[in-house]
C-alpha cells in the first residue's frame, strides 16, 4: 500500500517536473521583432538563442572589448566586465562568457559605434546587434556585437536620470548583454526592462528568463 | 517496508524528479543540440541582422541636436532592399563583422523644406535601414513604413564614418504630413506650422 502510494507520488514529481514553468511571467521572453516571421512571438517562429550553452563549462563563448571603449569620457570596459560576470553566475545553462584579446577567436564583439550605421538611428543609447543563421529552418545565434551611441555622455551614476543624453553605463551595459545572452525586454521588474530601474544586476524575473531558455543550472 | 527498500524508493523518487526537471526539460526547452554547433564562425546560407535599440524616445530638442537635417520631403521613390556594401554584394563574414553591413532600402526624395541642416534643394538620396534580400534579413524593432508618394517630414542622420554604396544619410525619424498637421511619436499631431517654429528655435 505504501509502495503504491510511493510510486504514484514520484510519478507525480516527474509530471511536474516535465512541466514545471517559472514563477513569474515576462511580457517578452526572447528578442523579438514586429513582422518577423521567425519570431518567437509568432506561432510556430524560432527564438534566437546560443546553440552551445554552459551545459559543459569548458564550453566557452569568447567576448572581445575594443580598445575604443575606453575612448572618451569613461572606460566602459570594467562595467561590460561586471556584466559578464553577473551573466555567468546567474544559476542558469546560458552562455558562458569569457573574455579574449584575440579577434579571431570571438564569438562576440563589443565596441563603441559612434557614427555607426547600426546604432545610426537617433532615439538610441546603446543597441545590440545579433546576427543569426537562418539556414536548415534553425535560428542559431553566432555573433553579436554591442554599440554605444556617441549621444550619449555615460556616468557611473546610480540615479538615473530624466536627460536624454546622459545613461548610467553599469545599468545599460548590464542590460545590453541581456540581449547578448537572447533576452528581450520585458514590463516586469528587471535589468531588461526598458524603462529607469534603480539596479544593474540580473533580477529574478531576468534569470527566470535564461533559465527558461537554457535551462537551470542543478 | 524495510529500511534499505524505503531508502531505495526515496532516492528513486529523488532521481526521477532531477531528471524530470533538469536534462529533460532542458532538452525539452531548447530543442538543440549543444555538440551540433560548430565552434568556429562561418558565413551562413541565411543571415538575420537584428538590431535592438534601447534609450527613450527622444525629445524634439533631442532630435534637433542629434539630426543633422530635417527636412519637408516628398517621398519619390522607395528602392529595393539591398546590402548597403559596396556594389550591394553580399558581404562575406569579413566584411559582415568589419563593415557592419546592413540590409537597406534607399530612398530618393524631394526636398520641399529645410528646417535645420545644411541641404541643397532638390533630390536627396538616403536610407532606412531594415529589408530583406533573398533570405537574409536586416530586422530593426521599430521599422519606419515608407511608400512613394508620401509628404513626410523627415530627420536624417549624416553617418561621416560609413562609406555605404547608399550614401550617408541614415533616416532616423519619420513623421508623415497630412493637411497641415505632422504626425509625430513624440508629440503627437502637431500643426505643421507650429513644429516648424518649434525646430528652427531649437536649432543652433
Amino acid at each position: 500500500m505504501r509502495r503504491t502510494w510511493l510510486r504514484a507520488f514520484a510519478t507525480a514529481l516527474a509530471v511536474a517536473g516535465l512541466t514545471a514553468q517559472p514563477l513569474l511571467a515576462w511580457s517578452q521572453l526572447y528578442n523579438a521583432y514586429p513582422n518577423d516571421p521567425q519570431s518567437c512571438t509568432d506561432p510556430g517562429g524560432y527564438c534566437v538563442r546560443w546553440a552551445k550553452t554552459s551545459g559543459n563549462l569548458s564550453t566557452t563563448h569568447y567576448v572581445y572589448l575594443s580598445a575604443n571603449l575606453a575612448s572618451g569620457n569613461l572606460d566602459l570596459r570594467p562595467d561590460i566586465r561586471n556584466a559578464i560576470g553577473y551573466w555567468n553566475g546567474a544559476p542558469a545553462r546560458n552562455p558562458y562568457l569569457v573574455e579574449t584579446t584575440s579577434l579571431s577567436q570571438s564569438d562576440i564583439d563589443v565596441y563603441r559605434g559612434d557614427s555607426d550605421s547600426y546604432c545610426g538611428q537617433l532615439n538610441t543609447w546603446a543597441c545590440t546587434a545579433i546576427y543569426a543563421d537562418t539556414a536548415n529552418g534553425s535560428h542559431i545565434l553566432y555573433y553579436a556585437g554591442q554599440i554605444y551611441s556617441d549621444q550619449v555622455t555615460w556616468n557611473h551614476s546610480l540615479t538615473y536620470s530624466p536627460g536624454y543624453f546622459v545613461a548610467d553605463s553599469r545599468k545599460v551595459t548590464t542590460h545590453e548583454m541581456g540581449h547578448v545572452e537572447a533576452l528581450g525586454h520585458t514590463s516586469f521588474t528587471a535589468v531588461m526592462h526598458t524603462g529607469a530601474e534603480s539596479f544593474y544586476r540580473p533580477q529574478t524575473n531576468d534569470i527566470q528568463g535564461i533559465q527558461a531558455i537554457y535551462g537551470a543550472y542543478p | 517496508m524495510k529500511a534499505t527498500s524505503r531508502r531505495s524508493v526515496v532516492l528513486m523518487v529523488c532521481a526521477t524528479a532531477l531528471l524530470a526537471t533538469g536534462a529533460l526539460s532542458v532538452r525539452a526547452s531548447t530543442g538543440l543540440d549543444a555538440s551540433a554547433a560548430p565552434s568556429a564562425v562561418k558565413m551562413p546560407d541565411c543571415v538575420s541582422v537584428m538590431l535592438t535599440a534601447d534609450g527613450p524616445t527622444p525629445s524634439l530638442e533631442g532630435l534637433v541636436g542629434a539630426a543633422s537635417a530635417i527636412l519637408v520631403v516628398d517621398v519619390l521613390e522607395v528602392g529595393k532592399a539591398q546590402w548597403d556594401t559596396p556594389g550591394a554584394v553580399r558581404p562575406d563574414q569579413a566584411m559582415l563583422r568589419s563593415a557592419h553591413a546592413l540590409i537597406v532600402r534607399p530612398l530618393t526624395l524631394s526636398v520641399k523644406e529645410v528646417w535645420t541642416g545644411h541641404v541643397v534643394p532638390g533630390e536627396l538620396r538616403a536610407y532606412l535601414v531594415g529589408g530583406s534580400v533573398g533570405c537574409d534579413s536586416t530586422l530593426v524593432a521599430s521599422p519606419i513604413d515608407v511608400s512613394p508618394g508620401q509628404y513626410v517630414a523627415v530627420a536624417v542622420r549624416r553617418n561621416a564614418g560609413d562609406s555605404k554604396s547608399i550614401g550617408d544619410l541614415a533616416v532616423a525619424e519619420m513623421w508623415a504630413v497630412s493637411d497641415g498637421v505632422v504626425k509625430t511619436d513624440v508629440a503627437g499631431a502637431v500643426p505643421l506650422t507650429a513644429i516648424r517654429q518649434t525646430v528652427a528655435s531649437l536649432a543652433p
